[in-house]
């Protein structure tokens, strides 16, 4: 079980605006944390954080116990974090299969199967898929990477609301049943209505709202 | 998966894309390679002027027939670096000491006087190097006391390659020569025979009892240089009344056509070159902006920039090589008409005498090296210049412009 721990993380622009003022907050394996707050409140700016893709101004972020720091940025993004975007990221001129395949040599078709594509929709380039058949592979892909932390940016963000309503319910059984760290940054009531716990992030600071 | 492999099925997939960096790729470094073979022959065959043309530089007295030159002028310029070789002249009228048929009407002669002359190397300059004579028999190459001498005039006396003549000395001495070889006038209207004999110059002093010479060529190492010697041997000899003459028309006429050639094969590559570098490496940079996309999920996935940037290299490096050996193959069968089509509007010919053939073209090793090289830097470049705002970027920042 690898937890993510921050510890007064602060952010600053480069311009001088201070949008994260000292976040402390625990992320555990087995759960869905959902991540809410106006536009421009520095959600996404927490995800890249989270997700190693910056550093922060001050205070640190540690997964089991380690600083992601002394890790390595780039070994920390490849074995214990993986992305989902809004607009799914796959790589046009591969399939689907191939798409999954980025991150590990395992056959891609059983978790192709269990997020819900067929072995010849797995085939198809991703351009010949539906938004939500690319965000299953999206998925997928993260799920059959080493990461036991999934971040996902909007998952949703880009589809409706019944394709949205069977990806909700893929991210729930990462965590629940495949045991992963899920956190969503999401402005979707539905999917944050879905979580195990839901943080607002206001005013440069993260506040427990919702515990299910 | 692995760079490589995300590279080969790229290069694969994208087709339209391939194809035109392909096409790209093969017309630039198709100029590039047929103008670096033409340029290779083009400097092949102006070594070859330059050591065949036979530039050179002569220096005479103002009585041109009078041995005034001395050894020591002619050791100090022969001295100077771009001198390669010298060829001496000398002349004098010498007594043959023995009777001479001048045939029925006119009768016997004793001490008929022939004109020597001497030269290092008849085959140089002189009337045998222009052709106006040719040797009949025997040999141009003589030395000590050998001589050339009119087959007619050889003929009418019942001598042959062989005989031995006496000539007489100013001081009554008398040096006896060997006919080496004998030679006829090369016009058939002009039967007329002479009494001029050709020899060494060594020979011509014995006569004349020292070492002067009425004229000196000295032929140069480097025709492109020449005026630069002439400038060097006037210094040294300013002090004398003796003229100077440069002799370099005929390096000068085929060495211009060539220098036309190769200074449009020079600025057709330079042009190719940089235009070539300038559109690969706009496209080149219109298509890493377009895979930003990628390169932020790369990136998120852990990958590292310098992956990134090694696959780009990879996806142009294959497409490159596919695009060579293709314009290899398709060189080797153009080359020569090529080459033919861009000398005949050149102008440019072999030198007369058959002295030098025409050239040929193909393809060397060292052509496709070359070329090879050029692509390989405009590839480097192309990918460095288009990679840059990757290099720079933070890969937050690629990936929240995305979203």
């Amino acid at each position: 079980m690898e937890n993510l721990k921050l510890e007064d993380l602060k952010y600053e622009y480069s311009n001088g605006q201070q949008v994260l003022k000292g976040i402390h907050a625990d992320f555990e394996s087995g759960k869905v944390y959902a991540i809410v707050g106006p536009s421009g409140c520095g959600k996404t700016t927490l995800l890249s954080l989270l997700g190693g893709l910056d550093e922060p101004t001050s205070g640190s972020i540690k997964v089991a116990g380690e600083n992601i720091n002394k890790l390595g940025l780039l070994n920390y993004r490849k074995n214990k974090v993986a992305f989902i975007f809004q607009s799914f990221n796959l790589i046009d001129y591969l399939t689907a299969a191939e798409n999954v395949s980025l991150l590990t040599t395992e056959s891609p078709y059983p978790m192709l199967e269990k997020v819900g594509l067929t072995k010849e929709q797995a085939k198809r380039s991703t351009l010949q898929l539906s938004g939500g058949q690319q965000q299953r592979v999206a998925i997928a892909r993260a799920l059959m990477s080493k990461a036991n932390i999934l971040l996902a940016d909007e998952p949703t963000g880009n589809l409706d609301e019944e394709t949205a309503m069977g990806i909700i319910e893929l991210l729930k059984e990462a965590a629940h049943k495949m045991n992963k760290c899920v956190i969503v940054v999401t402005h979707s009531h539905e999917l944050a209505r879905n979580a195990d716990i839901v943080y607002q992030l206001k005013g440069g600071l993260l506040q427990i709202t919702q515990i299910t | 998966m692995k760079f490589y492999q995300r590279a080969f099925k790229y290069v694969v997939r994208q087709k339209k894309k391939s194809v035109l960096l392909g096409s790209i790729f093969f017309v630039s470094l198709f100029i590039c390679l047929t103008g670096i073979s033409i340029l290779r022959v083009t400097h092949e065959m102006m070594e070859n002027i330059a050591a065949n043309s036979n530039a050179n530089i002569s220096i005479f007295p103002s009585d041109f027939f009078s041995n005034e030159i001395d050894e020591t002028t002619i050791d100090k310029i022969q001295a100077m670096e771009n001198i390669q070789t010298v060829n001496r002249l000398n002349r004098i009228d010498v007594p043959l000491n023995d009777y001479f048929d001048m045939g029925p009407l006119i009768g016997d002669v004793f001490g008929v006087e022939f004109f020597f002359t001497g030269m290092d190397d008849l085959s140089l300059d002189g009337v045998f190097a222009h052709q106006t004579k040719r040797l009949q028999a025997g040999t141009l190459e003589v030395s000590g006391h050998q001589v050339i001498m009119d087959a007619g005039i050889v003929a009418s006396q019942g001598w042959k390659i062989g005989t031995v003549l006496p000539f007489k000395l100013e001081e009554g001495d008398v040096i006896e020569v060997t006919i080496a070889g004998t030679y006829e006038i090369f016009d058939p209207n002009n039967r007329e025979s002479e009494f001029r004999i050709y020899a060494s110059p060594e020979l011509v002093n014995e006569f004349q009892g020292d070492e002067l010479y009425s004229q000196v060529q000295f032929f140069v190492r480097v025709p492109s240089e020449i005026e630069k010697t002439e400038e060097e041997i006037e210094h040294l000899i300013k002090d004398t009344d003796y003229a100077i003459s440069v002799n370099d028309a005929l390096y000068q006429r085929m060495s211009s056509s060539m220098k036309g050639v190769s200074s449009l094969m020079e600025t057709l590559l330079m042009v190719t070159v940089v235009a070539s570098g300038f559109i690969v490496s706009l496209l080149l940079s219109l298509w890493v902006r377009e895979r930003r996309k990628e390169a932020g999920l790369l990136l998120s996935i852990g990958e590292s920039k310098v992956s990134i940037i090694a696959q780009r290299l990879l996806e142009v490096f294959v497409i490159f090589m596919v695009s060579f050996v293709g314009l290899a193959f398709t060189n080797s069968l153009l080359i020569a008409p090529l080459g033919n089509l861009i000398y005949g509007l050149g102008e440019v010919q072999g030198l007369p005498n058959g002295q030098l053939e025409n050239p040929e073209f193909y393809l060397t090793v060292l052509d496709l090296v070359q070329t090879l090289g050029i692509g390989s830097v405009i590839i480097f470049i192309a990918i460095t210049i288009s990679t840059i705002p990757l290099l720079r970027s933070h890969p937050k920042n690629i990936l929240t412009s995305i979203d």
